[in-house]
């Protein structure tokens, strides 16, 4: 094996090779950094990099030698999307502030990634303060003229890579699916809650969500054990015959570029063939959710950073980050509030979902990866906002705090990756994981990796 | 908002909002407003009375399990 080989390796073949010795977490890590200096002087996906990597993977080939095995993450290197606090660099959140403008200590979630052993390589650029779904300066790995998504693009593009074995980002309407879709790797928002989220810089107190990004279904599995506690990893192989699949026409299948549509309908099919029932299920309240969603965000978002308005350092961020902060000062108490009565609709209209399937599959997102500097995409006869399509699929499982997956389903005829969102209703992490990694099995989407010579 | 004087908006956005909103800043807001406004006001054709919001006050939520078992 060479060093480029075992960068992108999965976790699931690189931790049985550093829990016996074949590998060393120093080698790993080397490989890793090797990876970086070569191709993310291009991909730009990294803010930072940890000075104490190396010394942290060292570390741990000792504790392994002596016994002290800490688990499957024991030695991974592990990116950070920059608005998860850490104790030993800066937090910067993709916009320009002082570096001491947010807390030196490390999240609850980094934490927990360093107490199972992981090594964290660096903080991942995202789109400034969350609010976005493009993360400049970060290119798509596949095709660098393109976005990576965002606003966990950094880690989305890390992972994709080889320049890390697996990411942390954060998800409040889409962040952590959306560049995973558009990158071509598994992204997983579980269920509001479940993750501790102390830690993270807050853009929504009530949608904000911590999700890993990973090369495969089964180190997602593997990061969110780390994450959230044991059960998940071991949940991949429980029998999934005799599940009922929800499609929602309505909202998720009414306008998608064909060659998504075609490659979901195609998964879909697939699915309900080998495994599982088909059932139609409707979500009457959809129609409100953005509005309901916007409300909450801005509010949330513009309440959460008043301390920042008040010192005018709005002024010093990017056109749409400031833009973004200063529209939620002039959502109302009462739309607000209404916004969260319109929420509770929609979560019935899940659960009555939920009582006739197992789980609802959808694209993740409607269109794959578009040019740097678009704002607009073609949609079947006409254009769409970039900024109404890019969320649109994934934003109603942030309002009802649900449990949603995404990965690869295929590629369009440009080469881009196209995603597959399976949803569950709260806590069915292991129904959802259980689908998608039979759904991988089945499949090579997620063994593919772009050229980035 | 268009019908109200610029300057009586940016007042009342400094008073009201917190916010120190110029004129030219507020001309640049004003039609990205107007989108983000449509779609939140489309829930006030909703009849809502029978519905309780989905975030609502707990007040237990500042005691640690078993600290208040009453």
């Amino acid at each position: 094996m060479t060093a480029e080989d075992i960068a992108t390796w999965p976790i699931e073949a690189l931790a049985p090779r550093l829990r016996d010795g074949e590998l060393s977490a120093a080698t790993l890590v080397e490989a890793v950094l090797e990876r970086i200096a070569g191709y993310d002087g291009d991909l730009k996906a990294y803010r930072e990099l940890s000075s104490g990597a190396v010394q942290a993977a060292r570390a741990a080939d000792r504790e392994i030698a002596q016994g002290r095995y800490r688990g499957p993450l024991h030695g991974i290197p592990v990116a950070l999307k920059d608005n998860f606090l850490t104790a030993d660099m800066p937090s910067c959140l993709g916009v320009d502030l002082p570096p001491q403008t947010f807390p030196r200590r490390d999240a609850v979630a980094v934490r927990r990634l360093r107490e199972a052993g992981a090594i964290i390589i660096g903080k991942t650029q995202m789109h400034g303060f969350a609010w976005g779904i493009v993360t400049p300066p970060t290119r798509n790995p596949w095709d660098r003229d393109r976005v990576p998504g965002g606003s966990s693009g950094g880690s989305a593009a890390a992972v994709v890579a080889g320049l890390c074995g697996a990411a942390l980002g954060s998800d409040t309407g889409g962040s952590v699916r959306i560049p995973a879709s558009l990158c071509g790797c598994v992204g997983f928002k579980p269920t509001y809650g479940l993750i501790d989220k102390d830690g993270i810089v807050t853009h929504s107190w009530s949608l904000d969500v911590v999700g890993p990004l990973a090369r495969t279904v089964g180190d997602a599995a593997l990061m969110l054990e780390a994450l959230a506690g044991p059960g998940y990893a071991a949940a991949l192989g429980q029998p999934i015959d005799g599940l009922r699949i929800g499609v929602c026409r309505q909202h998720f299948f009414d306008r998608n570029a064909p060659e998504v549509q075609n490659a979901v309908e195609t998964a879909v099919a697939h699915l309900a063939g080998r495994w599982a029932a088909l059932v139609e299920v409707e979500l009457p309240h959809l129609p409100y959710g953005l509005g309901a969603i916007l409300a909450i965000e801005l509010a949330s978002c513009t309440a959460g950073q008043a301390g920042l308005l008040r010192r005018g350092m709005q002024k010093r961020m990017p056109e749409d980050v400031r833009t973004l902060l200063e529209l939620g000062a002039f959502v109302s108490g009462a739309d607000y509030l209404r916004a969260e009565q319109v929420r509770r609709l929609l979560m019935e209209d899940f659960r009555t979902a939920f009582a006739v399937a197992d789980v609802i599959i959808t694209p993740t997102t409607p269109v794959t990866a578009w040019p740097h500097g678009e704002t607009n995409v073609p949609i079947g006869d006409g254009q769409e906002s970039i900024l109404s399509a890019a969320w649109r699929l994934t934003y109603p499982f942030n309002l009802a705090g649900l449990p949603a997956i995404t990965l690869p389903c295929g590629f369009d005829s440009r080469g881009l990756p196209i995603g597959l969102q399976i949803a569950g209703k709260p806590h069915a992490e292991n129904t959802v994981l259980s689908l998608a990694h039979a759904y991988e099995e089945a499949h090579d989407w997620t063994h593919r990796r772009p050229d980035l010579a | 908002m268009a019908r109200i004087a610029p300057d009586a908006l940016a007042a009342l956005c400094a008073e009201v909002f917190g916010l120190d909103l110029d004129r030219e800043r507020l001309e640049v807001l004003a039609p990205q407003l107007e989108v983000v406004l449509a779609e939140i006001k489309r829930s006030r054709e909703l009849d809502l009375a029978a519905v309780s919001p989905a975030v609502v006050f707990d007040p237990l939520c500042v005691y640690p399990p078993g600290e208040n078992d009453g």
